[in-house]
């Protein structure tokens, strides 16, 4: 590749999004490139960072890991609400890193578990497929850190968890957190 | 090769191999250990005679780089500490670690994005989906996705660049 990638080049790279042809052109190029290793230098560092952060659903060994590591973990237990209302509150106050939201849901059956964030109107709202859940403890753990504040802007989301059983998913419940930012 | 000229080497080639690390190997740690190695194959390899062409190093750095890189994804990525050889070697000359990224800062960039494309962005890049599923999850079509990404990723640099200054 003799020509300089565009920035979407060096973010669909980034994203694992290239065939290998592709991608392997795109690094030599790098690897030559003042401007474009200057370029990608940048974009290693924010990409590289975010890669750090937490997901928005975690495993129990995943916060385990965290609070040993030093984390300030505050583990809220929520149960199923029908209409989907506030069942339980969690306040992000200063001495806490991280809020964990325990759902509790008979997953003991499941193949496979997909958790669903939506605003009470419905936009923004995003599926996460195959998430961690622990299947003896009917536990789906939400990791809420303090960048997500503001994601929701209509109100506090609902997390509705769906367990996935030979190709067939079924809603588990409704969930919901009154979040107090400050 | 004069110690100066090894050292002037290291600094050239260190940032680009972190960030091929850093891109394939998706773990710090690893891009680090991935750094050091490679220089020090690099650096033997020309003590020792064995680089033909000098003038095309760019060339012959990045096959190192991605036959290592290669290597440590054999040996899974998490695992890390790859080769003991770079684990009891000194770092080479003019090796220098990168520096962490403000992470509080990080977070006060990312709750300035627009919800939809914060959202995007941590669907990519810390859940690791790619635009297809991101589009599935959010009603977007990947193409959108794409779109909303590569923007978004560029107001994340914009912000943290002014915050550096």
């Amino acid at each position: 590749m003799n020509e300089c990638p565009s920035y979407e080049t060096l973010v669909a790279l980034w994203a694992g999004e290239l065939d290998e042809r592709a991608a392997e052109a795109v690094d030599e190029h790098l690897f030559g490139c003042e401007a474009c290793a200057a370029e990608t230098a940048r974009l290693a560092t924010v990409v590289g960072a975010l890669r750090e952060k937490i997901p928005f659903v975690i495993s129990r060994a995943h916060r385990e890991r965290l609070e040993a590591a030093g984390m300030r973990v505050q583990v809220t237990e929520v149960d199923r609400s029908t209409p989907p209302v506030a069942s339980a509150t969690a306040r992000f106050v200063a001495d806490v890193d991280l809020l964990v939201f325990a759902l509790r849901a008979d997953v003991s059956d499941a193949d496979r578990v997909d958790v669903e964030l939506a605003s009470p109107t419905g936009t923004p709202r995003y599926l996460v497929e195959d998430v961690p859940f622990d299947r003896e403890a009917g536990e789906v753990l939400i990791a809420c850190q303090r960048h997500f504040e503001g994601m929701f802007p209509d109100g506090d989301p609902i997390f509705t968890v769906h367990a996935v059983q030979a190709g067939e998913r079924r809603t588990i419940g409704d969930y919901v957190v009154e979040h107090i930012w400050r | 090769m004069q110690l100066e000229e090894e050292r002037s080497l290291c600094q050239r080639y260190a940032n680009r191999i972190r960030s091929y690390g850093r891109c394939h190997l998706r773990d710090g740690a690893a891009a680090e250990d991935l750094v050091q190695q490679v220089l020090l194959v690099l650096l033997q390899s020309l003590r020792a005679g064995r680089v033909k062409d000098v003038q095309n190093l760019d060339k012959y750095v990045f096959g190192i780089c991605r036959n290592a890189s290669m290597e440590m994804r054999r040996r899974t990525i998490r695992a890390r500490r790859i080769a003991e050889q770079s684990a009891v070697a000194a770092p080479p000359e003019g090796y220098e670690p990168s520096s962490p990224l403000d992470a509080a800062q990080l977070d006060r960039c990312l709750e300035r994005l627009e919800p939809r494309a914060r959202g995007v962005v941590l669907a990519t890049f810390v859940d690791e989906r790619d635009a297809q599923e991101v589009g599935r999850s959010m009603g977007l079509s990947a193409g959108n996705v794409r779109v909303i990404r590569h923007r978004a990723l560029a107001q994340l640099q914009r912000c943290m660049q002014r915050s550096e200054l």
